[in-house]
Formats: structure tokens, sequence, C-alpha cells
């Protein structure tokens, strides 16, 4: 036996075949998609729906210095009991179990950025941040399968919802593994417990969805037609903006869109 | 047992300039630009194939997870961010796919250097350092390697395959320096005592 390794090259053939593929799919994988925002504001910017539109801004106002002193706080202080509920307010305005599902993964970020806020500048909170965190975590984890559980729920929508959690996943591994270089090493308990919990996001670690047809079998090599299903998005950015709630910690990726 | 590899490409995945040009085409492609992505396709479809192939060992499967990364890069990239590296994250999604095809198998299959060895298209080799495999039976190194974690093959893949330094791997994965450095160790240990007949491990 010999004592070195190959580096095997794929087929020219599969090489040309799949990125003929990927080219004849990238014009409408790559075309802007509509997202929840974009159809919510599409929703409350009719006419009928200007002067409600209008009340719930000025209202806004009134509450906004409130809400920022709600928006920096980490869990365990006094105000952090505001901007949970309206987090709560927001789902419970969800319009289906889709933007439930969005909604929860944005939770699940903004606690996981008050996490790394926590370990990085207090300590002391870190314990009840990692708490709030696993608990958005099982929250998020509890809607998907919900949703995958629902009667009538379609394959598309199970896997777009599966979309979600992966996405999620992946953003939270970025994250923690970004602040496991610079994270102190009194928080690398903390840390590992949050990353058992961000490992519950993924496809191996939560229920597994019902089975679509083609996942009864394998499909073999030769009539496998890759398709753009299950994509994950290991985005990274900021954290949405203008939402109730929302806080300016520490750059933590977005939700995925709203499809 | 760890030193210079032959084909050690230590800056490959993360020196500026190829970075820059790789966060442009990004960006490029995840504004709709499909050529764009044809680009990065055809700069990253190799390593990619290499990494899969050997956490799935044949080669069908390996083409169909190539092909199933690749489209899942595709519908994400509007949203890859370029804090890391377009290669990074390809091997990130990788790794996914691969564990995410493996839960769904019923009889998971492995790598296999005995089927690399006999890969008909593998023209490049490089020297395992301290010769890993030397003198030891292709089917039992097979069987140490089973026992691995997914996380050492990952090491022992882009360290003795892809000829990266532990440096590299580090930002490649995502963990310290030293970290991978351990996982390394381990790793080697690990095969040292799957493989007894092997003395000079």
């Amino acid at each position: 036996m010999s004592d070195m390794l190959p580096r095997p090259k794929p087929r020219d053939a599969f090489k040309r075949s799949l990125r003929a593929q990927l080219m004849a799919q990238a014009p409408s994988v790559l075309a802007p998609h509509e997202t929840t925002w974009t159809r919510l504001a599409g929703t409350f910017l009719r006419p009928a729906l200007r002067p409600a539109m209008v009340a719930a801004v000025i209202a806004l106002l009134i509450f906004a210095s409130a809400g920022r002193a709600a928006a920096d706080s980490l869990p365990g202080d006094a105000a952090f009991g505001l901007k949970v509920a309206a987090e709560q307010l927001q789902l419970s305005l969800a319009l289906d179990d889709t933007t439930r599902l969005h909604l929860l993964a944005d939770q699940a970020d903004h606690r996981l950025a008050e996490l790394v806020t926590a370990i990085s500048t207090r300590p002391s909170a870190a314990p009840t941040a990692t708490d709030a965190y696993a608990a958005a975590v099982q929250r998020f984890t509890d809607a998907l399968a919900a949703l995958q559980g629902k009667p009538g729920t379609s394959a598309d929508k199970q896997t777009a919802a599966d979309d979600v959690v992966d996405a999620a996943h992946l953003r939270h591994e970025a994250v923690l593994d970004e602040l496991e270089k610079t994270a102190p090493e009194s928080a690398q308990q903390g840390l590992e417990r949050a990353r058992e919990e961000a490992d519950k996001l993924h496809a191996s670690g939560r229920p597994a969805r019902t089975p679509e047809p083609n996942d009864t079998a394998e499909p073999t090599h030769a009539a496998r037609t890759p398709t753009p299903t299950r994509a994950v998005e290991p985005s990274r950015g900021s954290l949405p903006t203008g939402t109730p709630g929302n806080v300016e910690e520490r750059s933590l990726p977005p939700a995925s869109d709203h499809h | 047992m760890v030193g210079e590899l032959p084909n050690s490409r230590a800056e490959d995945v993360v020196s500026s300039a190829e970075r820059e040009e790789d966060a442009a085409l990004a960006r490029r492609a995840g504004s709709g630009e499909a050529g764009a992505f044809g680009v990065l396709y055809d700069r990253y479809v190799d390593a990619v194939y290499r990494y899969v192939f050997y956490r799935v060992r044949n080669e069908a499967e390996a083409e169909d997870v190539t092909s199933d990364v690749f489209m899942r890069a595709l519908r994400a990239i509007p949203k890859y961010e370029p804090r890391q590296a377009f290669l990074a994250w390809l091997y990130r999604i990788a790794r996914n796919a691969v564990i995410d095809r493996s839960r769904r198998q019923a009889a998971r299959q492995q790598v296999s250097f005995e089927d690399a060895l006999a890969h008909p298209n593998a023209d490049q080799v490089v020297n395992p350092d301290a010769g890993l495999l030397a003198g030891s039976d292709a089917s039992v190194v097979r069987v140490a390697m089973q026992q691995l974690t997914p996380l050492q093959q990952e090491v022992l893949i882009l360290r003795y395959v892809e000829g990266y330094d532990t440096k590299t791997i580090s930002k490649l994965v995502g963990k310290r320096d030293g970290t991978i450095r351990g996982i390394e160790f381990r790793a080697l240990s690990a095969l040292r005592a799957l493989i007894p007949s092997r003395e000079a491990l």
C-alpha cells in the first residue's frame, strides 16, 4: 500500500453538467424574493389601513424611550420583560405558521446576541442569558415540530421550515465559533452550554420531519438531478432593525428571508 | 509527526487579494449575476469534491453531495458575508450536507483511503507526513478511519489531502489553532491505537 494520499478529481463530464444546471437555475434562484417584511409593508400600507398605521406609529413613538431601555436590556434586567412582551405581541400578530417560525428565529438570534453581550461585557448575566437562549431555541424547534406535524402541511412548506432552522443553526454556529476565539477562559463553560443548545438546531438534534416521498429512498446516482432544496444560508450581518425588541448588540446574522 | 507537506497551501484561503476577489464575485453573484457564481464554482468545485469524497467514500455519492453543496451555496449566496473566507463558507455548507446525508442513510458509508487510492482520476498525491499509511493494509486503515469522529476526519482530510497547515485549518473549521493541533494529534493517536501493526506511527 502506498503511503501517499491521492487528491481525487471530479469527472469533467460531472463538472460540466453541474455547472450547466447551476447556470440554468441561477436566474430564478438569485432573483430577489419577497420577504415577510416587504409583504407586511405591502399589507399595512394599503389605503384602508393607513389611519391605523399612523396611530400605531404615534403609539410607537410614545413608547420609544421605554422601548430603547428595553432594547438594551439583558435577560434578568427589569426592562427585559418589556422586550419579551413586545416579542410576544409580534408573535401573536403573526399571519401564519411560517411567519411565526421566522419571528422565533429572530428571537433566538436576539437571545444569542444578548448572550454574546453578557459573556463579553457582563459575565454575571451570562447564566441567565444562556437560560433565555435555551428557552428561545426550544420555542423555535417546538414551532418547527408543530408546523411539520400539522396535517396538510405541504412538503415545500416543511422544506422551507427546515431551511429556516438550518440557516439559524449555521448562523449561531458561526457566532459561537467567533466568540470562542475571544471569550475568556472563565466563559468557556457557558459557551459550551450555549453550543449544546445551538446544536439542537441542527437536523440531527431535532425531530425528524414527516418524510417526503423522495426521502424514502435515496435517488440513484444516475437519476439524481440536484434541486435547490433545503438551502442553508450561513449569512452574517447585523440584527434586523426596526423591530420591537431589537437590540444593538454585537453583530449577529439576520434570520433568513421569509419566502 | 507534523511537518511541512509537499503541497502545503497555507495562504490559499486567507490571502487577502484572493479573498477580496472572492468577496467581489460573491457580491455580484448575490446580486443576480450568474456568471460570477460560475467563476466561484470553477474555482472551488475540485476542492469541495475532494473534501466530500473523503467523507462519503464513493464517487457517485461524492458527486451527489457536491451537487447539493453548490445548489445550497447558490441559494444562500445573497446572504454570504465576506467576513468568512468563501472556501471556508463552502466547507461549512459541505460539512452540513455530509451530515445531513449520513443521517438519512440506513447504512452509512465512510471514508476509504483504499477507494481513494483506486480513484481513476487521482493524479496528485501528498505525503501524509510520517508515512501515516505506509505499511498498513488499506482495509485496516479504512476501518480505523471509520472510527474517528467527523471532526477528526475533517482535520485529517484538510491536512493530508488539501495540505493546509493547522493555522489555515483553524480558520476553515472555526476552531483555535491549538484545538486543531489537538484534534490532529488525537486523530493520529487514535489511528495508531487502531492500527496495531503500525509501529512507526
